[in-house]
Formats: C-alpha cells, structure tokens, sequence
C-alpha cells in the first residue's frame, strides 16, 4: 500500500484528540518517538494474558510468555537482516548496551591500547569509555570531523594504529542528522585486529537495516526511539565476537550451573541478560518494528526526505535577508536522517522550543542534545534547536512550525 | 498547553543591558552554572560592610536567565548576604508552590509569575541568584 501519512496519523492515538483535530505537532522523535496502536495493543495483550516469568517457568503462562519473547527476538533478527536470533541480546536501551561492551570489552584492554571515537558522538558514546581511561590506562583517540559535524570515516587509516582495540561510531548522528559513510570502516578496524561498534539509535527508527552488510562487529539501539516502549533497547553482536565477550552482569537467568563458589553460564544470548529482562518491553519492540517493517519503505523515505527538505528550504527561507539562522548540516545531497538541528542567531535554543511549545503545541528538543562536544566544536556553546522528524508528520506540522519559528524571531529577536 | 511566559515585561527585562557588563574593580565575583542546559551566570559585586552596593553581571542563557539577571540587578541594592538567600527563598518558595499551599511572588519578581508552571525553566530564574550567593559565600570563607 501507497505510503500515506494521514492513514499513518490514525495508527498513533496520542495524535487524536478528543475533538477529531489534532493539535499536537510532535516534532521530538530522535528522543522518544510515539508509539502506535500495534505496540499499546501488543503490550497491552501480554499483560492482560500472558504475564509471566519467561524462561523457566512450568505452566501455560510461562510458555507462552516466553515465546512471545522470543518472538521478539526473532522480530528484531528479521528487522536487522541477521539470520540467528542468538545474536540478539535485549538490553534496557543504547546507553546499556555501549555500557555493557565498555564494560566487557573495557577487561580485555591493556594500558596503551587505544579506543578509536568520534567528535560527534552522544555521551552514551563517549563517557563509558572515558571512564576506562583511568580504569585501565588506556588512550582515547578521534576521527576527525568537517565544518558541519560530519566524521571524516575515510581518513581511518590515519587514525588507527596497532595499539586500536575498540572502534565505536555513531551510524548516524542525532545532532546532524547525518548518516556515517562505513565502507571504509569494517576492513579497516578488522585488518588491525580491532572490533567494531555501531551505535544505530537513530538509524533504526527510520526502515530495517542490512547489519551484515556494514561489516560491525555490535550494533546498538533503543526501542522507545524506534515506535517502540521505552526501557528496551538491543544490542547485536557477531557470534564469533559475542563467544569472546564475558559477561558484566550476573545473577538469575544467564546461569548454566551454579555452585557456592563457581558457575558456569547460560548459552548466548540469555548470558548477556541476568535477571527477569524486560519482557513485555520487549514484546511491544518486536511489535514495533514489525509495524515499521510493514510500511511502504521507499514511500517512507521518500516522505521523510520531502518533510527534511522543506524544513531545510524553509529554515534557509526564514534567514534570507537577515541571517540569523544558522542550519549545522543543511546538505541532502549526502546520506542523512530527517533530523535537522539550527540555530536563530540571538534566541537560546530552550526559549524557542518553549515558545513554539506555548504558542503552538509544537514539540522540539533544544540544548547539546547529549552531545556537547560536538556543539562546542561547532561553536555553538548554547546548544541548538532540533527537529527530528517521524513517519506520522505531515506537511502541516513543517507549516506550523516555520510559522512559529518566524513569530519566534518576529518576536524574540 | 500552558500559559505563554514570553509576554511583553520578560521580553522587556530580557533586552534591559543597564547591568550587563562588568565592574571597574568589583569587590568580589560568583558563578553559577546549570549543567542541565550549560547556561553560566558571572556576577560582579561591589560591597561595603557586607552590603551589596552594585552588580553587574555576565550571562550565557536563555531569555528567562537574562531578565532574572536583569530584575535581580534592578533591586539588589542594599542586600546582605541573609537578604540574598531571604530573597532567593521567597522566590523559590512562589514559583514551586501550587493549589492551596500557593505563596505570593514578592512584588519585584512577581512579572515572572508565568513561568510558575514550568518547573523545567524555574533554575533558568534562580541562577543569577545562585551566581551572587556564591560570591558572597566566597567572602565569607575568605573572611
């Protein structure tokens, strides 16, 4: 089916008010997107008849709890390109995920070694590896960025070295929008016996993914940026990389056998997940992405490319004749996501977001975005402004935003 | 939606710049920042016996920062050390408190009565606040 924005609008209630008429213009999405009626209903389902524990449970519920997990995991396998579902470990989001191979990785690392980032980076990104600077001794390095924050990947093979363990990079950045070319990345980090990591958070929201194809040793993302609930995320990793990796977390679940004083561990993926995980999360994930799975891919991209062009053209109208507006990667001709972050010259990045909130229920993220040093290196030391389009905007929402931002300035400035 | 705090006296206080800037030789300087948002507030003071004789004041921050600095500025004169957290109090205590338990905005900061509503922007209010109290703390240790 034709991809049709309107009939997407229908699927997502908190869009719906009481009168019909939608006033909400939710233009957030790199941060939490909407979910839609097939991930409330999904959820909504396993906790009205099939709650239980999964895993090793005994009776009806427990079973079919634990398929309907596991069918999730099968879902995101389906959604990645990846053939094994094993690979898929749930996790409570990005930031758990980097965390867990920070961690697990970060006991496999000498003093010397070398982490390979970029300026671009989210914190998640970037503080867990910071903190296994003094941990371990370790050096963190960076590729280098151009004018408008994009990673310059194909100047890796300056950057690494034989000391280089660890190569992590966002796929695709929450600031600019900007998608991160990895041709060069994956042969480059293997021939230096080094991993890499993807951090897909912002990549995944918008269609599957051919994960072999890039060539990453993990893959990390959250659900609740991806139509899905929020305390859910994934972390993917390659067999023979996972085999290498011990697991961080212990306790209930990722056990094999356990004595008072040793154990051994459960098969990959479950000893990467002590505890009862997030199951229901998980479910209304698998939910989620199979609801994104069924859209009209290209009419998708299309739409979401048409939206990002005229929030682009119109933000560049705004500032013909006085300048003020600064958009930090306004190129389309390279690949990117429909996440545009600017800045109007003389108003803090919070007092336009509040006013257009105020003013026309328009929902924006203004400050660093979880990425300060990319805004300090692009001297924007307030931050930014950022609009992060979803499959249920529409030309009206790019309307009544440029429309606010212009009575913003009008008024503000 | 909520009530739309960018009305005409914030805006006003906002572009006031008779206090923006710096001291010849002030007696002594603060700084607080917000690492929520990264906005600083510098403040100079000029102080005799303990009282607050003039303030200037620099400020990376939003519209809200900028008039708080601005009104703050405009009325701190005459101020001690008791008497800037007295007013920081105060001002709290209004922009925090809801239904019946309501208190007043003091006069001079009662033109930021719209912004009681969003708890998100009060530390935007406060930080000019927080920037003199921190100057002042650090005179008294030095004391």
């Amino acid at each position: 089916m034709a991809f049709d924005p309107r009939q997407i609008m229908k699927a997502f209630p908190i869009l719906e008010s009481g009168t019909g008429k939608n006033t909400l213009h939710y233009l957030d999405n790199a941060a939490t997107a909407q979910v839609p009626n097939a991930v409330i209903n999904a959820m909504v389902a396993h906790d009205a008849g099939r709650r239980a524990n999964v895993k090793r449970g005994i009776h009806r519920l427990a079973e079919s709890a634990t398929a309907a997990y596991e069918n999730a995991r099968e879902s995101v396998a389906r959604f990645i390109g990846v053939q094994n579902p094993a690979e898929i470990i749930f996790t409570s989001g990005t930031t758990h995920g980097i965390n867990l191979l920070a961690h697990s990785l970060g006991n496999t690392l000498k003093p010397g070694d070398e982490i390979l980032l970029s300026p671009v980076e989210h914190h998640s990104n970037l503080v867990p590896w910071q903190m296994l600077q003094d941990r371990f001794g370790i050096h963190i390095n960076f590729l280098p960025m151009d004018d408008n924050g994009l990673i310059d990947t194909g100047s890796i093979t300056e950057y690494i070295t034989p000391r280089t363990r660890i190569v992590s990079l966002s796929h695709g950045s929450n600031v600019t929008g900007a998608l991160t070319d990895t041709a060069a990345l994956g042969d480059a980090v293997h021939e230096h016996g080094a991993v890499l990591i993807l951090d897909g958070a912002q990549v995944i929201p918008h269609g599957p993914v051919d994960l072999p194809a890039l060539k990453a040793d993990f893959y990390v993302f959250s659900g609740h940026k991806a139509y899905g609930p929020s305390g859910i995320g994934v972390l993917w990793g390659r067999m023979e990389q996972l085999e290498k990796v011990s697991p961080v977390f212990s306790g209930g679940e990722m056990i094999g056998d356990v004595k008072l004083l040793t154990s051994t561990y459960a098969e990959i993926p479950h000893r990467f997940e002590a505890g009862t995980p997030p199951i229901t999360q998980a479910v209304g994930l698998g939910a989620a992405l199979d609801w994104l799975h069924r859209l009209d891919q290209p009419g998708l991209n299309r739409h979401l490319m048409t939206l990002t062009t005229q929030v682009i053209n119109g933000l560049q109208h705004l500032s013909v004749e006085s300048n003020a507006i600064r958009i930090i990667h306004p190129a389309m001709d390279t690949g990117r996501l429909p996440i545009i972050s600017f800045i109007v010259r003389g108003i803090h990045p919070h007092d336009v977001c509040q006013f257009l909130s105020d003013r026309y229920d328009i929902a924006l993220r203004g400050g660093f975005h979880c990425a300060q040093p990319l805004h300090e290196q692009l001297g924007l030391p307030e931050g930014s402004t950022r609009v992060s389009l979803a499959a249920f905007n529409t030309q009206e929402d790019v309307d009544i935003l440029l429309e606010g931002i212009a009575e913003c300035m009008r008024i503000l400035l | 939606m909520t009530e739309d705090i960018y009305q005409d006296p914030i805006i006003r206080l906002s572009k006031q710049r008779e206090h923006d800037g710096f001291l010849d030789s002030p007696d002594i300087r603060g700084t607080a920042d917000n690492p929520l948002c990264g906005d600083r507030v510098t403040v100079e003071l000029d102080i005799s016996d303990g009282i607050i004789r003039h303030m200037k004041y620099q400020v990376r921050g939003c519209l809200l920062t900028r008039a708080s600095c601005a009104n703050l500025a405009g009325m701190i004169e005459g101020v001690d050390i008791s008497g800037i957290h007295r007013l920081r109090n105060e001002f709290n205590r209004a922009l925090s408190s809801q239904g019946s338990d309501r208190h007043e905005f003091p006069p001079p900061v009662a033109v930021f009565s719209p912004v009681a509503p969003h708890k998100s922007r009060h530390s935007c209010l406060l930080l000019p606040y927080d920037a003199v109290i921190d100057a002042m703390d650090a005179q008294v240790s030095a004391d």
